[in-house]
């Protein structure tokens, strides 16, 4: 494996992406600091996990560029992309771990790809990266038998395991008990200051978002409705921050069949 | 009408992936994934032994029954051989075969590349390098074009094999001489024209299965959708070959 790479920044300029007949974030212009944690906030359906998938090059924006440190992503061949992933690690919001090979061998997977690294040596990377997020005795489970916390912290090592300067995580806390919530937010601060790696983590937990962030993001209507520190977004006058950090529901909603 | 094109585009990708992956398994541009062969080889292969060997020997018997009653009325019984085996060998070993491994394999496949797309599985791949259809489709497809061939000898074994002993043991016919003729009669062209029929089906079920789970968009219910809609396809691509196949093997006869 190469030394580790210095934490690039992500910038995002003009950014349209969408589907043919439907924009779902138009003119978008962000700089995800390097070596931080970002988060990227928003209501369902914002966005959010889109610009995800745009800044790993899983898909193609309609418009507008993403720059990781001073390389152009969206104008980069699939060759190019397939090289630069190795750069990068994602947790998937459901772990997204495969489900015909065990937990060790998921984890294993990128290094047999992208390095040429002997069995052994694998073997001890993989049982490293398992140990760093508590699960190195269940390296020959397969995915159905661990519980939904456990799949998480599994697709966090295979995410770390080429040692990344970019990590990107899907709603890491989405359906977790607030104690596994808590211990994955720790493990994100602990992988930041251990590696000093740049963090994107799209989220709409306020909790998680308030433990860890450094940088944040607010998605609304297909814009940037906020950039800046945490504590800049709990002084914000925004109505829709406000109305989203207070947990305040549409007054549409209000007049449904429940009545409150 | 714009979903056709879209999902034409998809089948137009997948052939397009499929014939360059063994191309990049021979100048080691991509690994050929071994334990994936060998897991649906064990899949489709031992998986289906049981039940196309049950199949194969009750359609022997069927048939053995059926020509029975036709020919005891004009006195040639002993003619059963000779259409039992050429109906099982150039005709129903193929097309059950294919059949039910449409309908378990097919089906097995479709759901799994459409759960994956799902819950996010393959976008996990591209991330971390692995070609998709390289690591999903090729081996299913390799695995296919051995193993339905390899069951189709096998139930043309069983179903000839169950037709004679029926014969022997109920319909009171000597069993060297039924065998006998069953030898004689046949030719290995009758064999090799069934193989290579179902090594089309082989490639077909799995195109059309591996297709249909690529196209999967959100859910539950599009996995169902998308299985039924791989078998469906499946079994009716299959009797379109194999009248393709058939009428191809009587002109060039």
């Amino acid at each position: 494996m190469s030394p580790r790479r210095p934490a690039p920044e992500i910038r995002i300029q003009d950014l349209t992406v969408g589907y043919p007949g439907r924009v779902i974030l138009e003119g978008v212009n962000l700089v995800l600091p390097g070596g931080r944690i970002s988060v990227i906030l928003g209501g369902s359906g914002c966005g959010k996990s889109t610009l995800l998938r745009h800044i790993l090059g899983l898909n193609r924006p309609l418009a507008g560029s993403i720059l990781l440190g001073d390389r152009t992503l969206s104008t980069m061949s699939d060759q190019e992309l397939h090289d630069l992933r190795s750069e990068m690690g994602v947790l998937f919001q459901d772990g997204a771990l495969l489900g015909s090979l065990t937990l060790g061998e998921n984890v294993a997977m990128p290094l047999r790809e992208h390095t040429t690294l002997e069995e052994s040596t694998i073997e001890t990377i993989v049982r490293l990266k398992l140990n760093l997020v508590g699960l190195e005795p269940f390296a020959g489970y397969m995915p159905n038998e661990l519980s939904g916390g456990m799949r998480k912290r599994a697709g966090l090592a295979r995410a770390m395991v080429l040692d990344p300067s970019v990590l990107l995580c899907d709603e890491p806390s989405a359906g977790l008990d607030p104690i596994t919530a808590a211990s994955l937010d720790q493990l994100i601060l602990d992988l930041n200051e251990t590696f000093g790696m740049t963090i994107v983590v799209v989220t709409h937990d306020l909790d998680s978002l308030f433990t860890i962030a450094e940088f944040v993001v607010v998605l609304h209507g297909g814009h940037v409705l906020y950039q800046g520190g945490p504590k800049g977004l709990k002084e914000s006058e925004d109505q829709y921050i406000q109305q989203f950090l207070k947990r305040i529901p549409n007054q549409r909603d209000l007049n449904g069949p429940l009545k409150f | 009408m714009q979903d056709l094109g879209k999902d034409i585009a998809v089948l137009g990708w997948l052939v397009n992936r499929l014939v360059h992956c063994p191309l990049r398994c021979v100048f080691r541009q991509k690994r050929f994934y071994t334990w994936e062969l060998w897991r649906h080889m064990a899949s489709v292969g031992a998986g289906s032994l049981g039940i196309v060997s049950v199949i194969a020997a009750c359609t022997g018997m069927i048939l053995a029954l059926q020509a029975a009653q036709q020919l005891e009325k004009v006195g040639a019984l002993s003619f059963v051989a000779n259409l039992v085996g050429v109906v099982i060998i150039a005709e129903l070993g193929p097309l059950l075969t294919a059949i039910i491994l449409a309908g378990r394999s097919g089906a097995a496949f479709t759901a799994e590349i459409a759960t994956m797309r799902i819950s996010e599985e393959i976008d996990a791949l591209y991330v971390m390098g692995v070609e998709p259809v390289q690591y999903l489709v090729f081996p299913k497809m390799a695995s296919m074009a051995v193993m339905l061939p390899v069951l189709t000898l096998w139930a043309d074994f069983v179903g000839v094999f169950s037709g004679g002993a029926f014969s022997v043991f109920f319909l009171g016919l000597d069993a060297r001489a039924y065998f006998e003729q069953s030898a004689s009669f046949l030719q290995t062209s009758d064999l090799l024209a069934g193989l290579v029929k179902s090594l089309g089906f082989g490639i077909t079920i799995t195109l059309i299965s591996c297709w249909q789970g690529f196209l999967a968009r959100e859910g539950a219910t599009d996995v169902g959708v998308r299985t039924t809609r791989a078998v469906v396809q499946s079994i009716f691509l299959i009797i379109l070959l194999d009248l393709f196949f058939t009428a191809l093997n009587y002109l060039f006869r």
